[in-house]
């Protein structure tokens, strides 16, 4: 049972890392977005 | 107290990070401007071999990184920066989205739009329910089934991150899609005036039956001016349904990893699995759809996008080793050749006789 959450802890907290790593997507893209508005 | 500690140990440490990943991204940022300096000089210099091998920066930032990594390999000082590969081209799926209107949905028509629904998710289909004979990733076989489907690099690199692919997969996938449509881009003229084939039945055929865009349109003016246009609506018609065909796709692949995990409540493990970056995807169609940027924008934003791309599979080039390429094996170029073959044989005989022309 320790194992299994442990291995849950595990796949939580990679989808957390995914999770994060897509916010920073979605900010990079907005900003560049932005940017296409501003200097085009 | 104790919190400001920690908050200087974790500045520091992105920081430190940061530092460290300079030389490898002045290398990364070194290759996408010689990609796109080398797209522009064949462009220029050699227009005939470029349309024949379509080299443009997206693989040419590709062959110079794997030339890099497998011949004079690259020191451990530019390791750190060359992981950014992921955010790099997810970035550059989120810009993407300007590029696409849900009002070009209507040019291509109800009865072809069907067609086209029908064959991609079939695509998609046929893919996972023949990878049960093949040795392969998940995630291989969602790249594969993404890109056999929609448009080829494009569709790879919207699928890859959100099935967690290795960049080797999407690399290897990317390489048999452009293997696939080189050699139909030669014999599909061919079989289409031996089939009696007319300017539109072909530009439909080689819109559904060609997956990379630019081969798609190669094929089709090859063919004759009329069939190069219904090739380009075809495809336009394809791009629109990118977004919808890799939720299905990355839904698939979390499906059969929900089966292994069963004792895993699975609508939180779709929920934690989502990757929200395709959501941003969606709003910047919506947004172009709704007219929120100008056209010198939209060309802008284009611009941008394939920055973001050229540095993306630069780091993927430059982490690419021959020897992972062989441990991939042969099966996914099998699959992606079956797949592919299926789909132009049955989109062949569907173009001749049943669709109105």
């Amino acid at each position: 049972m320790t194992e299994k959450n442990s291995a849950l802890d595990e796949q939580r907290a990679a989808d957390r890392k995914v999770r994060k790593q897509d916010y920073m997507v979605i900010s990079l893209g907005i900003v560049l977005l932005l940017v296409a508005k501003i200097m085009a | 107290m104790a919190q400001t500690q920690i908050g200087q140990v974790k500045s520091q440490s992105i920081s430190e990070q940061f530092i460290k990943a300079i030389p490898g991204l002045i290398l990364v940022a070194l290759l996408a401007v010689a990609a796109m300096w080398g797209e522009g000089y064949l462009k220029a210099n050699h227009k005939a071999f470029f349309e024949a091998t379509l080299l443009n920066h997206i693989l040419l930032a590709i062959i110079f990184g794997m030339i890099i990594r497998n011949t004079m390999g690259v020191p451990s000082v530019l390791e750190p920066g060359l992981k950014y590969s992921t955010i790099l081209t997810k970035t550059g799926i989120v810009i993407m989205g300007t590029k696409y209107t849900l009002a070009s949905l209507v040019k291509v028509g109800t009865v072809s739009m069907i067609f086209i629904t029908i064959a991609l998710f079939a695509t998609v289909m046929l893919t996972f329910w023949l990878r049960k004979r093949y040795e392969m990733t998940d995630s291989l076989a969602g790249c594969l089934a993404a890109g056999f489907s929609i448009c080829g690099v494009s569709a790879t690199v919207a699928t890859g991150p959100a099935v967690k692919a290795k960049g080797q997969e999407m690399a290897y996938t990317i390489a048999t899609i452009l293997i696939f449509g080189l050699i139909a881009l030669f014999t599909f003229p061919a079989l289409g005036k031996l089939m009696g084939l007319t300017q539109n039945q072909f530009g439909a055929w080689v819109g559904v039956g060609i997956v990379n865009s630019a081969q798609v349109l190669a094929a089709g003016m090859a063919y004759g001016h009329d069939a190069g246009l219904m090739a380009g609506i075809y495809n336009m018609g394809r791009v629109v349904l990118l977004p919808f065909v890799v939720l299905y796709v990355v839904m698939l692949v979390l499906k059969n990893d929900t089966q292994a995990t069963s004792s895993i409540n699975k609508s939180q493990f779709i929920m934690d699995k989502f990757p929200v970056f395709v959501l941003a995807f969606l709003v910047a169609v919506l947004a172009n759809t709704a007219g929120l940027f100008s056209k010198e924008e939209v060309k802008f934003a284009g611009e941008t996008m394939n920055w973001c791309f050229a540095l993306g599979f630069a780091s993927i080039g430059l982490t690419t080793k021959f020897s992972d390429m062989k441990a991939a094996g042969k099966d996914g170029i099998i699959l992606g050749f079956i797949v592919g073959a299926i789909k132009a044989v049955i989109a062949l005989l569907i173009v001749k006789y049943l669709l109105p022309f």
